[in-house]
């Protein structure tokens, strides 16, 4: 009997973890893409200029749409493995950092939000030629809705994790002390990751980042998404409110998901919950029967 | 676990106490999942669990059906990415003399109860086990404990869901985090005794004062809190269980001759299969009004002495029994 056999289909696909099954492994990845034009032209050089995104790959290909899970502001791809090590079990995930993040290459002047967007997408081409499933974390959300713009053909479909930022918030004032918050809902684990990841990224760099966040319309520029969408909110999120996710979900016509229990860093925090939705909405949009919709079953 | 941090799934939502059940963790989950077979019965039940503030999927499912049931759990992890607590509450009953009744609605009071129960309990576990944690309450009953004239596939069954209870609490003992209860009723006030198949000719009724269903409910939400091996709910209950376990041979006459007779009204009915095979079309409620009845007050009287002879009765055996040991454990020494 193969081992596979011993999963049911339904189940979880980590446990029961049939003898011989190993967990995928986690490689490291670099590409180089090159530097978009507004950048360049920002920073005053005509030559061609490359950047370098290293990032984190798991699992191998398979006939699920390859994951690209983006982290959130001043962190970076390993504030997303708990959830990518288990996506992996069913494929291909890849988890890069951003430019200027992580150990990814630092170019001066700071990217905005579209050229970190435009970054991407030269990355996405470059590394699947399937059209893969994005899943954005927190400000990771603004750059996946930036790509998906970009180059809809690349994009199977798109996963909204804690979306930032709602319009009555857009101003630092409002975002610091529920940011405060938000740290206290950390572990102390994931603290230590982001002081590191803060330090390689430098604060300078992380508060430009955000300022160019801040601008950002995501209402606005998910109405024109035409793929699948789902939007993430864990019910303990102080950064990211319920009307919010709402009214994303309505401009967008995507499902909306609420976690019970789980934080603003989700994809850390609460790795089971985050595999499993994304796993489930992946189910439903691939139209796989196992965990997809059922007869007599729905919200 | 804080407020709304949960997701629960109830069983044989529609009426009852699942519904009861359903109603009060409305009132205190993040998400909640609603089993029965009647789909009209659970939207209208959603709404107004929603309008307590919880978040509303509802399954149309028979819990006989293994499949059905694994998807329920696969859907629920999906839509709310955990399941913490799950009541295996879906139950039918079926009245008549065992050789009498027809065999295929013995076998299908089983397949609910039992089966049902342990379909609950594969589709759930593996989830429970991945995610470390989880607590399975399964409703069984006094009936659990004990045996009763002319309900032999419900008590055979409940036996089963009891039994089934403690086999899966000591096979995840290496995960710490998952619990398995088992809920132990008397009688209670709902549509079940109005909707059971019944083989006897006479009309049913709930032997004794019935105990409301949200007192039951009540039971759930505490275990879901703090779980517990077995709670019994009541003191008639208590008092049952603690009885059935110290003389259970006069338990057993005890309730052939009293409560046999108590448990059926002077009154005529053609044989029926209840909503054995097809929900019935009422009964979507919680309560079916036995404890604001006449019948309930005639028979008030007649269950308190009932309780306390059971409870003399049992006293007065293990007395007698104790004593029993005692002289042989001298003698024995003394040898």
């Amino acid at each position: 009997m193969s081992t596979s056999a011993l999963v049911r289909p339904t189940g979880p696909e980590l446990s029961p973890l049939p003898p011989g099954v190993v967990l995928p492994s986690v490689e490291e990845h670099l590409v180089t893409v090159p530097a978009p034009a507004t950048w360049r032209e920002r920073a005053g050089r005509r030559a061609a200029e490359s950047w370098q995104l290293r990032g984190l790959r798991w699992g191998v290909r398979s006939v699920r749409p390859p994951i690209v899970l983006v982290h959130g502001l001043g962190v970076a791809a390993r504030m997303v493995a708990p959830t990518a090590r288990r996506l992996a079990v069913g494929g291909l995930v890849l988890a890069p950092d951003l430019p200027g993040y992580g150990r990814s290459g630092k170019p001066r002047p700071v990217p905005r939000i579209g050229e970190l967007g435009a970054a991407l997408t030269s990355w996405l081409t470059t590394t699947t030629a399937a059209p893969a499933m994005l899943v954005g974390v927190s400000l990771g959300s603004q750059i996946v809705i930036d790509v998906a713009l970009r180059n809809p053909a690349a994009v199977r479909a798109l996963v909204l994790v804690s979306p930032i930022v709602e319009p009555e918030r857009r101003s630092w004032r409002r975002q610091l002390w529920r940011w405060q918050q938000e740290q206290a809902t950390q572990s102390l684990r994931l603290r230590a990751i982001q002081l590191d990841d803060y330090r390689r990224a430098g604060l300078g760099r992380v508060v430009r980042t955000f300022s160019s966040a801040l601008a950002q319309r995501p209402e606005e520029k998910v109405g024109r998404l035409r793929m699948p969408v789902l939007i993430c909110r864990g019910s303990r999120d102080p950064l990211v409110s319920a009307s919010w996710v709402r009214q994303l979900r309505a401009r967008c016509g995507g499902e909306l998901v609420t976690v019970p229990g789980a934080v603003h860093a989700m994809s850390y925090e609460n790795p089971v919950e985050l595999s499993r939705v994304v796993q489930g909405f992946l189910d439903r949009i691939e139209g796989r029967p196992a965990a997809g919709e059922v007869a007599g079953v729905r919200a | 676990m804080g407020k709304r941090d949960r997701v629960v799934v109830v069983t044989g939502a529609s009426s009852g106490i699942g519904r009861a059940c359903a109603l009060r963790f409305a009132e205190r989950v993040g998400g909640l999942v609603l089993v029965a077979r009647r789909a009209a019965a659970l939207e209208e039940l959603a709404t107004e669990c929603r309008g307590r503030g919880s978040e509303v999927l509802v399954a149309a499912v028979d819990v006989t059906d293994a499949e059905a049931v694994d998807r329920v759990a696969a859907q629920a992890v999906a839509r709310f990415g955990r399941v913490d607590v799950w009541v295996n509450n879906a139950a039918v009953n079926l009245y008549g003399r065992t050789e009498e009744v027809p065999a295929r609605l013995w076998h299908r009071v089983v397949q609910t109860n039992l089966f049902g129960t342990y379909h609950g309990v594969r589709a759930v576990l593996p989830w429970f086990r991945e995610q470390g944690g989880g607590t399975l309450i399964n409703v069984s009953s006094v009936l659990g404990h004990t045996g009763f004239p002319q309900q032999s596939a419900y008590a055979a069954s409940k036996h089963g869901i009891r039994a089934l209870g403690d086999c899966v609490r000591q096979e995840v003992r290496d995960v710490d985090g998952i619990s398995v209860c088992t809920v132990l009723p008397g009688p209670v006030d709902t549509p079940l005794f109005r909707v059971a198949g019944n083989w006897t000719g006479r009309r049913v009724v709930p032997p004794g004062q019935p105990v409301p269903a949200d007192r039951v409910a009540a039971a759930v939400l505490r275990c879901a809190d703090r779980p517990r091996r077995e709670v019994p709910v009541g003191g008639a209950s208590r008092a049952g269980v603690l009885a059935a376990r110290i003389a259970p041979g006069l338990v057993e006459r005890a309730g052939a001759r009293v409560l046999g007779r108590q448990h059926f009204a002077d009154e005529a009915t053609a044989p029926t299969e209840g909503n054995l095979f097809e929900p019935a079309d009422f009964g979507a409620r919680v309560d079916d009004g036995w404890r604001s009845g006449v019948d309930g007050r005639r028979r008030r009287g007649a269950k308190a002495l009932l309780g306390a002879g059971l409870l003399l009765g049992a006293a007065l055996v293990s007395a007698s029994r104790a004593a029993t040991t005692s002289r042989g454990r001298t003698r024995w020494a003394r040898r």
